[in-house]
């Protein structure tokens, strides 16, 4: 079952254009979003959770049409973006009691643990939490009621390494549990490399790319062989910086990049694999290339 | 449970799964009712996707080498030892099939193939 479906939604402002994006992730699905700044991702997110207006399109979370005459999707939904909203007076734990009360499903006992597992201090106010300790207080906030749908909007700024890592455990012991689908936009494609199955490239405004991660890693490879002279246009290969006569290209297709030296009479081809923050550089890279092209 | 990702490998993800279980199975390295990582826990360790372990683990499933319990996860078979040593001995007859025909085809013949094989199994007279 569809946990999150996005037809056609559309957001204009003047100057810039997102969508109309179409996307699925299904029931157990972790999606990585990435793209460059101003690509449109967190407008997406303000889309999805309603804190901006969408221009045309529907979005469904866990089978409910998300508008505004409907509410109780809402409960299906953890959620960080750019502000949660606390009281700065309260402590944490008021904070988290208040907030309980809207969710039927909210587990107190689960809160706990995750601010515990966070070595968040929940008997301190608010105001006196730093940026990466609200982060936090926000993380317990989203996972609390075991939502459907989780919408996590470069959730790891702020923390610190330990906090990170702690939140990738958490995020993966909710996928494991396979009652929800997350939504991830990060920059650093290597925080999410072992929780991500699917990468979804925005540019523009635009769904550029949405692929298995594993068919983007067995396809994409680093290629170096040896020749005198400059090999130019391989297809599906873009030159690296190397120098004549050792030559270096990343192939989004390597069997067809290997097989077009092979005919240029280059046997001895060096092929190694490429991680996927390092595919994601090279599609980021092309995007933007292909921009500049246009204009 | 540890495996290895080849930087290098031309084999696929999903066959580098598989070929490393497998053989760890068949050479009695995960023994019988040997729970096997969770398919995402696996995934998440080697970074690849959860497709990928499914399809590897749903062909050990249907070699009979692993079996499924429902919701719990994967546990290795209970294999006859002849059924191992079958399944053992076919398999290596396949890969020896590759090798042979490569071998061939770079030239070598009948006479070579045999000494190396001799001196590989260290038995030269």
């Amino acid at each position: 079952m569809a946990y999150l479906e996005i037809n056609g939604l559309a957001k204009h402002y003047t100057g810039y254009a997102l969508g109309p994006v179409n996307l699925q992730l299904d029931c157990g699905c972790a999606a990585a979003l990435i793209g460059a700044n101003g690509a449109g991702k967190s407008t997406l997110f303000r889309c999805l959770v309603g804190s901006v207006r969408r221009d045309g399109g529907t979005v469904s979370v866990a089978g409910q049409q998300t508008d505004e005459q409907h509410v109780l999707w809402r409960q299906q939904l953890g959620y960080i973006g750019d502000f949660t909203p606390f009281f700065n007076d309260w402590t944490g734990h008021k904070n988290l009691r208040i907030r309980s009360q809207f969710y039927p499903a909210w587990q107190s006992h689960k809160a706990e643990s995750i601010a515990e597992r966070l070595q968040l201090d929940l008997n301190k106010k608010v105001k006196t939490y730093s940026t990466g300790q609200r982060t936090k207080l926000s993380i317990v906030c989203a996972l609390a009621h075991s939502p459907a749908l989780l919408l996590f909007d470069e959730p790891s700024n702020g923390l610190d390494p330990v906090a990170r890592q702690t939140l990738l455990e958490l995020l993966f012991e909710e996928i494991e549990a396979g009652e929800t689908a997350l939504l991830y936009a990060t920059h650093h494609v290597s925080e999410v490399e072992g929780l991500a199955d699917r990468l979804i490239f925005l540019n523009n405004g635009t769904v550029t790319l949405d692929a298995i991660k594993d068919d983007l890693t067995e396809k994409w490879r680093h290629l170096s062989f040896r020749s005198e002279q400059a090999i130019g246009s391989i297809p599906y290969a873009t030159p690296q910086k190397s120098e004549l006569p050792y030559q270096q290209v990343i192939s989004e297709d390597y069997e067809a990049s290997a097989a077009f030296l092979q005919q240029q009479g280059i046997h001895d081809i060096e092929i190694s694999r490429l991680s996927a923050e390092q595919i994601a550089v090279e599609i980021l890279r092309n995007n933007a290339n292909g921009a500049n092209h246009v204009s | 449970m540890l495996l290895h990702i080849s930087e290098q490998s031309s084999a696929t993800l999903q066959e580098q799964i598989l070929v490393q279980i497998r053989a760890r199975i068949l050479s009695n390295e995960l023994a019988t009712d040997f729970a096997l990582p969770s398919i995402r826990g696996l995934a998440k360790d080697l970074k690849v996707s959860v497709i990928t372990v499914q399809r590897a683990y749903d062909t050990l499933l249907n070699e009979g080498l692993i079996y499924a319990r429902r919701g719990k996860g994967f546990y290795v078979a209970a294999l006859p030892e002849s059924d191992r040593s079958a399944v053992a001995v076919a398999r290596f007859e396949t890969n020896l099939q590759q090798l042979l025909d490569a071998a061939r085809r770079d030239g070598l013949d009948e006479t070579q193939l045999q000494q190396i094989f001799t001196r590989a199994l260290g038995k030269e007279d």
